[in-house]
């Protein structure tokens, strides 16, 4: 998803130039971001690099791509990554330990056992040069590694969502992140076709805490207590509400002087998951804050035989279901 | 048979008892459907796993026999809990059951580093007899290679061989190269191996021929072969013997071996061999005897004469040091 000429054309560009492709227009026709040829932002990115080749300027591109190994094979934190199937009698007592521990722990301890994990990956390759050229080899190294076959789509799908991602490293995982993270990244963790149909539900689990972290993301604060309490259409809200929030002088001040993500970062984290959000027909959180998850505008259960239950009012009693396992991340090589 | 008040005789009772539909294996087999019942209405993870009909079921890892992870048994912990009970346990049991005559120690005297010991085997007391009569700095910093398929065969031998007498799996039935190199690494690092090359005890008493995998080690790894000749532990605990029967024993440590220039595995193999039979031989006669046959090729043979059964036993009551009858005189009281 990221390098190639998205590392200059985006990572090295302010506001003013990735408004261009960083918008729900762009994010709806990108099918998906992780398939650079299927991806309008990918699309648009290649056209900037273009002409910053062409103006002269010269890029030596250094990409590296890593494992994704992130508990290990041994230790107290593999069992995370096994499938659930191949589970030792160690393996289950290892689990069950560990979930009545962190039952019994704030939300604080737990983020702190967790965010201070060294995950034991290791380097798989290291492409340099040519941009363009550096990127194909690494994007083909990334798909030998993430790739896994899926017959057909389907019309549930169910997928637990990870404590971390990219925005919140050594932080919190506010609601805003938890749709960013499941219906930008793992919905769009796909070649092809997305694994459920279009129309379908995608059932995710996660706490969604109401919780934000006020120097990291002092923004999404706002934007989930102004901007989604008055609407989640990404359009609407893309139209009414970005400017303000981009240009808003303290955000810049906070941005630019203190260690907070810039004021339009939750309205991207929200362009995200427009081709999700245009694509499913319901979205269902297990075991998720209510008031949050309804704040998202997504349905909130308590059981997944409840979502399973709700699910059924929009996909029929003989719906199939696929669940996308992580750790580790894949990609679904969906035909 | 006389019949009892009841009418019927004790076979007749029996008969009857044993005719009872619950019995010991009746209920035995109904106690375990009974348990495999609950256990399968328990929720997962407190049951075992299914596999999906769609996954081939993953084959079972085998953590036992040659590949039993023996890492765990050298670490500090366990080394003080090694010292502690060979100290505590082990040498004041073998000193009451064997009390052990051991000659040769000053053949050690000028020695440093790692060794291969390499013994005759007639017992299952030779480990602990052989380990406790090893003098510093080589006992506790030593490893044994045992069978695989005895010694590791289960989850309860298994650790307990490497906790009690840090010994190390070896594969005794094909030939398998993790064994070896397990080995080879450990003596890399300075630890010592004790081995008995028969790769098994004795079924008649006679030793069997010496397999080579001492002499590889100690080519492969350049560390010397002390050879040991443990005499008087068949007396004690022979082969299919379960009550060990207290007697003297005598444990003969001869001169390092050194392999010569160009010599194999399979020759110095055999000099290991002849050496413990020349020493044997000391035992049986006195030093300078046993070195004058030694030096001519004459040493008697581990193995016995290649003679009918009733002649080998025969000749095996010839062997050894003449000792005297003790206890109840067996001459007659002429008044």
């Amino acid at each position: 998803m990221d390098g190639g000429w998205k590392s200059t054309a985006t990572g090295l560009s302010s506001y003013k130039s990735i408004k261009h492709h960083h918008n729900v227009k762009t994010m709806q026709h990108s099918k998906s971001f992780m398939d650079r040829h299927a991806s309008e932002l990918h699309t648009s990115n290649w056209r900037m690099g273009k002409v910053l080749k062409d103006s002269g300027i010269k890029v030596f591109q250094i990409e590296t791509t890593i494992n994704n190994n992130v508990f290990g094979t041994d230790g107290p934190m593999s069992v995370l990554q096994k499938r659930e199937w191949e589970w030792t009698a160690r393996d289950r007592v290892t689990f069950m330990g560990m979930k009545a521990g962190l039952d019994r722990m704030p939300p604080r301890s737990r983020r702190s056992i967790f965010q201070s994990w060294k995950a034991p990956h290791q380097m798989t390759s290291v492409q340099a040069g040519e941009v363009e050229a550096v990127h194909e080899v690494t994007t083909a190294k990334v798909l030998e590694q993430h790739l896994v076959p899926v017959e057909g789509q389907t019309d549930i799908l169910t997928m637990g969502l990870p404590y971390i991602c990219p925005y919140n490293v050594n932080s919190i995982m506010n609601p805003i992140l938890v749709m960013c993270l499941g219906l930008g990244y793992f919905f769009n963790l796909y070649r092809g076709k997305p694994p459920v149909r279009e129309g379908g539900v995608l059932i995710l689990s996660h706490p969604t805490p109401w919780e934000f972290h006020p120097v990291h993301h002092p923004s999404y604060i706002d934007f989930f207590e102004q901007v989604l309490a008055e609407t989640t259409d990404p359009l609407e809200i893309e139209a009414k509400y970005e400017r303000s929030f981009a240009e808003d002088e303290w955000y810049r001040h906070l941005y630019r002087t203190s260690y907070a993500y810039h004021g339009v970062h939750p309205f991207y984290m929200w362009y995200w998951g427009a081709h999700a959000l245009q694509h499913l027909g319901q979205v269902i959180i297990v075991g998720g804050d209510v008031r949050a998850v309804r704040r998202l505008g997504f349905k909130p259960a308590s059981t997944l035989q409840d979502a399973l239950e709700m699910a059924s009012d929009t996909v029929g009693r003989d719906a199939t279901i696929t669940h996308l396992h992580n750790p580790p991340v894949l990609m679904a090589d969906v035909t | 048979m006389k019949p009892s008040r009841s009418g019927i005789s004790p076979a007749q009772a029996y008969e009857l008892i044993r005719r009872i539909p619950v019995n010991r294996s009746t209920a035995t087999s109904a106690g375990r459907v009974a348990a495999s019942s609950v256990a399968r209405r328990l929720p997962f993870p407190l049951r075992a796993p299914t596999t999906p009909d769609s996954i081939e079921p993953p084959k079972a890892k085998n953590t036992l026999g040659a590949d039993y992870d023996t890492e765990w048994a050298r670490r500090y912990p366990a080394r003080v809990a090694r010292v502690l009970l060979l100290q505590g346990i082990v040498k004041p049991i073998v000193a009451a059951l064997a009390s052990p005559t051991i000659n040769g120690l000053d053949r050690l005297e000028d020695l440093d580093g790692p060794l291969i010991f390499a013994a005759n085997h007639h017992s299952h007391l030779d480990t602990p007899l052989v380990l406790s009569s090893i003098p510093e700095p080589w006992r506790h910093h030593m490893f044994i290679v045992a069978a695989a398929d005895y010694f590791f065969g289960n989850r309860v031998t298994a650790p307990l061989s490497a906790l009690v007498i840090g010994a190390i799996p070896m594969e005794r039935n094909k030939v398998g190269r993790k064994s070896a190199d397990d080995a080879a690494e450990l003596l890399d690092d300075g630890w010592s191996m004790l081995i008995f090359p028969e790769g098994g005890r004795s079924a008649d008493g006679w030793g069997q021929p010496f397999r080579p995998g001492a002499a590889y080690l100690a080519l492969r790894c350049s560390v010397p072969v002390v050879p040991i000749h443990v005499e008087g532990t068949g007396r004690i605990l022979r082969k299919g013997r379960s009550m060990p029967t207290p007697s003297p024993t005598t444990i003969t440590f001869g001169r390092p071996l050194h392999p010569t220039e160009g010599e194999d595995s399979r020759r110095f193999g055999a000099r290991i061999e002849s050496e413990v039979a020349a020493l044997a031989d000391e035992d049986a006669t006195d030093w300078y005897q046993a070195r004058v046959r030694s030096h001519a090729g004459t040493s008697p043979s581990l193995q016995g004469p290649e003679l009918g059964a009733w002649r080998r036993t025969w000749a095996l009551g010839e062997r050894g040091p003449k000792r005297r009858r003790t206890g109840t005189s067996s001459w007659p009281d002429l008044g």
